[in-house]
């Protein structure tokens, strides 16, 4: 990984915590704010986040640079982008899941009543990723795979 | 003609420093993909129950027509090795000298297709991304590197892609809601 390379991947790193916090926020993924009790502040410090991300990576050197010096050319570009997205939505995922870890405990899903707990992205409106990924884990384990998923 | 609207929106270049360096960055490799690939990663978290399956597909569709719009114009750019402006013109570039032949735009191509797979969706954030692809593309003009043919060539390949990903996951649709259902069972989607 060139030093160029790594650059990159960090401004989309920084990026997409930003854009990942401020999406949460605007769709009620309350499980995925990391500062759930202050959305104010999260909505500012994501879009500062995003801006000075921009900012740095443009302004602290010359970016147009062929492929063949330092460059990255657009498949390893995508590459990269994939890496650094992925990491900071996964690094967000347990962050927020450990700051909202008391929270998500109260909506979360009562085992003894229900064979299967909620679907889909939205129940993070109500519980955190990792308390949803380890009850439907226990799920699967309790009732075998589930073949009509909803 | 062509060489004309080269030549005259290169006298610009060198005038002002800060429209220099804006277009320094406009023109970029970077700059427009990353915030169309983060506005189309956005939209995978957008909307409520009923209407997110559908962002999502736009996202997987997005995706799907920035690959097909690159191959195509690779494969044009095989057959058509037309020569960039900087080589016949005299030019003072705000971009690299890239060694690929000019037609069709593969910058215009990517741009144009993120938008398109948009607008029809969201509309203000579509038009956002119009502008943006075609301000991309009017930076490469005024960079040197293109002509205004190769952005409308790479346009038309960008919004055609764009229409055929989308027909094809319709025509598949048993495909992405399998992997979209496996995706739910896991809250990533």
């Amino acid at each position: 990984m060139s030093g160029f390379e790594f650059e990159y991947t960090l401004w989309v790193f920084l990026s997409t915590i930003g854009v990942f916090q401020y999406t949460a926020l605007k769709n009620n993924l309350w499980g995925f704010v990391v500062l759930r009790n202050m959305p104010s502040t999260t909505k500012i410090l994501s879009v500062a986040i995003v801006i000075c991300s921009f900012l740095w990576f443009f302004l602290s050197e010359d970016r147009n640079v062929p492929d063949t010096a330092e460059g990255i050319d657009g498949v390893v570009q995508t590459r990269w982008f994939a890496i650094g997205a992925i990491s900071a939505i996964a690094l967000l995922s347990l962050i927020s899941s450990m700051t909202n870890h008391r929270w998500g405990a109260q909506h979360g899903w009562d085992s003894s009543a229900q064979n299967w707990p909620p679907i889909g992205i939205s129940w993070i409106e109500k519980t955190t990723f990792l308390r949803a990924i380890f009850c439907i884990i226990q799920a699967i384990y309790k009732n075998g795979i589930i073949w009509k998923i909803r | 003609m062509e060489n004309s609207i080269v030549l005259s929106l290169n006298t610009i270049v060198g005038r002002s420093a800060t429209l220099d360096s804006f277009m320094g960055i406009l023109v970029s490799d970077y700059a427009v993909p990353v915030i169309g690939s983060l506005i189309l990663m956005s939209l995978w978290f957008t909307g409520t129950e009923k209407d997110r399956s559908y962002n999502q597909a736009i996202t997987l569709i997005g995706t799907g027509s920035v690959g097909i719009s690159n191959l195509i114009t690779s494969m044009i750019n095989v057959r058509i090795d037309r020569a960039r402006p900087f080589v016949e013109n005299e030019l003072k570039l705000l971009f690299y000298e890239p060694t690929d032949p000019s037609f069709p735009s593969n910058a215009a191509a990517v741009g144009f297709a993120i938008a398109t797979c948009v607008v029809f969706k969201h509309r203000k954030t579509g038009v956002l991304l119009y502008l943006l692809a075609f301000g991309w593309g009017f930076a490469r003009v005024y960079a040197g590197v293109h002509f205004p043919t190769d952005i409308i060539g790479g346009a038309l390949i960008g919004i055609s892609a764009a229409i055929l990903v989308a027909a094809i996951v319709r025509l598949f649709l048993f495909i992405p809601r399998n992997i979209h259902k496996v995706f739910r069972l896991f809250y990533l989607a």
